[in-house]
């Protein structure tokens, strides 16, 4: 059986004004796999990862030229519908950010902004979603309170399942466990091994060890440009470029 | 899509509010000026005003609002100053300084008809004797208290952005506190307490209710600060309100006009300065 | 060592100094409440609290004085309401326009046109009250005289919106981007994320300025005093469309038409006016402060 690609870009470039801050960029994102992002700060990876669900559009100065295919069609081109693009692409951030609002209202947020009413599927889909992110447990017996009243790694769990309500096709993680303890972290990464039977997952991290024990694939970024790009178990044992060896060799995650 | 004409018709609505305060502002100005500017005259200004037919022109009320605006920015603004350096540089998080905050927050709060009654009972009436009842004084007095707390919140928020290493700098090469409470933190944001200044002579000009009850209506040349006196104000309110009349009507335009003139000048300079602190 | 030691007298000195002028606040605010008390004090000899406040009536010079500010405490609730149903929709919605969809050049000249407005003399909105509101208000409505609580509130309405807008303006950019970003990635637009989250995020900081923007309206006297008619009659509270298009009297203008000639128990109920308006504003700061408070944590 052949494996889909979620994503095909193709000689993609980024521009922070006159700055370049991602060169020439040909990556093919795999459908269900977990494809970690790593590098140096600064590498572009983040950038690269907010172009996916256009997230770049908020700054004024970012200019893009390229290719990225996603579900045959060009996500890079003004006739897109972004907000349909990021209801299939969905992001979870480095700092957790539940909305001031109640758990349920957290969750429903998302498709209660596509227009979606119905009581019964919303309760129905805030329980699903809770236990994909494994949150259900902790927190069935008080739906109805703040978001905020939650732990760091819950918050972020939680901001994973509102994510999974809205049923998307691929998330992307900027460094989603940057802010959390080890073992809050510990569970979000065996969260996004389950995940990844439903979902095309995308994480940038800053952690080899965490790239090495959660993804599939992995790109390797450096000044903007990807240098090495392939099995997450072949990058880590036989580099293939030496920038890349020193940078996995020198460095401890 | 629903939600398409659902945002819609949100923008819509965004853009009409934003251009409503637009419009009212530009309405106000618009009217006013073109109803009075042509009767402001340099005569106007410099000549006194006749109640009798409602003629001649405002130079009492004019002088009026300048010993109030001087009177009152000579009580308040040390006073303000003062309490802005105690509560930024030598207040610790107590009950003292909560209090004190507190007190702070309910006199902005008070309305400025109950600043005139307390204004009336306490300089008018009780300390008639020190202060000549209806008088300069006693409407300095009371809009010295009605803009202080105003002045010492908008100070104090200047003092903050003053970051602790230029202070620490000071006490370094030995300066003790006062020092470098007039050295540098003061100078440092001098152009902040300056455009501060300048907004609260706008609202002495404005006000009205307060002075009506404490300075009176007496439309003579003030020769003392214990004289009673009308300010440009409390004439046009005056103008309005009784004033009959075709003759009365131009005055009212007229010094309306001057009022407006007066704000916006004020509000633009206050500006001036606020934007050339943020180019530096 | 001499010089030290007079530095560091000089330093105590200064900080006695700087704390004596601060309390100046603090005794102002007491003054106030004392002597507003103590001159509204003999009112109560010769009438119950109840029959002031409840009372219907309000004549003070007749034979035998009547001093109910019943009719008063309903225009001023009534002029209030009136100014902030017109006033905080469009405050709030000009606040998202500058905080969130206008250029940086614009909104920042739309903030200017609203420090204007603030900067505006409370009589210079009477007069245009007077002069052009109330006869459009007039011909628009068939009334024989423009002057009513309708036109009051109008005007009160202009005067609440630059408190509304800055205030909002700042609670609503104060809402942190990571909140904004959850929003959109999550497939909401633009006016979702306004309407849904940032307002939500920002809603103690806009609830305080409808807050102070009820205060502002509740306690402004000279604008409304040009355009309200002053009439004493009791407002019908069965038919309030009527009342709307009739004249009426405030708190705030009760004192400033009559204090200067008022005298003994009169003057007494002018202060008591007063020391109601007083307990309204300070109820109404109370609950701000506990609103500021929430959001704060």
């Amino acid at each position: 059986m052949k494996i889909k690609n979620a994503f095909q870009v193709k000689n993609f470039n980024l521009y922070y004004g006159d700055f370049q801050a991602l060169k020439n960029i040909n990556l093919e994102i795999k459908e269900n796999k977990v494809t970690a992002l790593i590098g140096p700060s600064g590498c572009g990876k983040s950038t690269f990862l907010r172009t996916l669900n256009r997230m770049n559009d908020l700054i004024n100065s970012v200019k893009v030229d390229g290719e990225i295919i996603f579900q045959d069609e060009n996500i890079l081109s003004k006739e897109i519908d972004v907000i349909g693009l990021r209801t299939k692409v969905g992001m979870v951030f480095q700092k957790p950010n539940p909305f001031p609002m109640s758990i349920y209202e957290n969750i429903v947020y998302g498709p209660k902004c596509k227009g979606i009413k119905d009581k019964k599927y919303l309760d129905e889909l805030v329980k699903t979603s809770l236990k994909q992110a494994a949150l259900w447990e902790e927190v069935c017996d008080r739906l109805h309170k703040s978001a905020l009243s939650l732990s760091g790694g819950q918050q972020q769990r939680l901001c994973i399942a509102r994510t999974i309500a809205m049923k998307p096709e691929v998330i992307l993680m900027d460094e989603p466990t940057s802010a959390l303890d080890p073992i809050a972290t510990k569970k979000i990464e065996d969260l996004i091994e389950n995940l990844k039977q439903h979902f095309t997952i995308l994480i940038v991290t800053h952690s080899m060890q965490q790239a090495s024990r959660i993804s599939d694939e992995t790109a390797f970024f450096l000044l903007g440009e990807v240098i090495e790009f392939s099995k997450t178990l072949e990058l880590f044992s036989t580099p293939k470029c030496k920038k890349t060896e020193d940078y996995i060799t020198g460095r401890f995650g | 899509m629903n939600r398409k004409i659902k945002d819609g018709l949100q923008y819509v609505l965004i853009h009409s509010a934003a251009i409503i305060c637009v419009i009212t502002l530009f309405s106000i100005l618009f009217y006013i000026l073109k109803n009075g500017i042509d009767y402001i005259s340099l005569d106007f200004i410099f000549s006194t005003y006749s109640a009798t037919n409602h003629g001649g022109g405002i130079s009492t009320m004019i002088m009026g609002t300048i010993y109030m605006v001087i009177l009152t920015l000579v009580i308040a603004v040390p006073i303000s100053i003062l309490s802005a350096i105690y509560l930024n540089e030598y207040a610790t998080e107590n009950k003292v300084s909560a209090l004190l905050r507190f007190a702070i927050d309910g006199l902005v709060s008070v309305p400025s008809i109950v600043y005139g009654l307390f204004g009336f009972s306490l300089f008018v009436s009780t300390l008639n004797e020190y202060t000549g009842g209806y008088s300069i004084l006693s409407g300095s007095l009371t809009l010295s208290i009605m803009i202080l707390p105003i002045l010492i919140k908008t100070i104090e928020e200047a003092l903050i952005t003053i970051p602790n290493e230029l202070r620490e700098a000071s006490y370094g090469v030995g300066a003790s506190k006062v020092q470098t409470i007039f050295r540098i933190v003061l100078p440092s944001c001098m152009p902040s307490i300056v455009t501060a200044i300048i907004l609260g002579m706008g609202r002495i000009v404005s006000e009205s209710a307060p002075v009506l009850l404490t300075a009176g209506m007496v439309y003579r040349m003030p020769n003392s600060i214990f004289d009673s006196s009308r300010t440009l104000t409390t004439h046009l309110f005056q103008l309005v309100n009784e004033g009959i009349g075709e003759t009365a009507n131009q005055q009212a335009f007229a010094t309306a006009s001057v009022l407006i003139i007066i704000v916006v000048i004020l509000n633009v300079s206050a500006k001036m300065i606020a934007n050339k602190l943020i180019r530096k | 060592m001499n010089a030290l030691t007079h530095k560091k007298r000089i330093d105590s000195g200064f900080k006695k100094v700087v704390f004596s002028c601060t309390t100046i606040t603090l005794i102002s605010l007491f003054s106030i409440i004392f002597f507003i008390l103590i001159q509204a004090m003999p009112l109560f000899k010769e009438v119950n609290i109840v029959s002031f406040i409840f009372g219907t009536a309000w004549y003070p010079l007749a034979e035998s004085p009547q001093f109910g500010i019943a009719g008063f405490i309903v225009c001023s609730l009534l002029t209030t309401i009136m100014a902030v149903i017109i006033g905080i929709p469009i405050g709030l919605y000009t606040a998202i326009y500058i905080a969130e969809i206008a250029s940086k050049k614009i909104s920042n000249f739309v903030l200017f046109v609203i420090e204007i407005l603030a900067a505006i003399p409370s009589v210079i909105y009477g007069f245009f009250g007077i002069k052009l509101i109330a006869p459009i208000i007039a011909n628009v409505f068939e009334l024989s005289i423009g002057t009513t609580l309708f036109t009051a509130s109008i005007i009160l309405s202009f005067m609440v919106l630059p408190t509304v807008v800055s205030l909002s303006t700042s609670a609503l950019k104060a809402v942190p981007n990571s909140v904004v970003e959850g929003s959109l990635a999550l497939g909401a637009t633009k006016i979702q994320t306004i309407f849904k989250t940032k307002i939500s995020y920002a809603k103690s900081g806009i609830l305080a300025s409808f807050l102070l923007g009820i205060g502002r309206a509740l306690g402004e006297t000279m604008a409304v005093v040009l355009v309200i008619g002053n009439s004493i009659a009791f407002p019908n509270l069965t038919n309030l469309f009527a009342t709307y298009f009739s004249g009426g009297r405030t708190l705030t203008t009760n004192i400033v038409t009559e204090l200067a000639y008022s005298s003994g128990t009169h003057r007494a109920a002018l202060f008591a006016t007063g020391v109601v308006l007083f307990v309204f504003v300070s109820v109404l700061n109370l609950v701000i402060m506990q609103v500021k408070k929430k959001g704060v944590k």
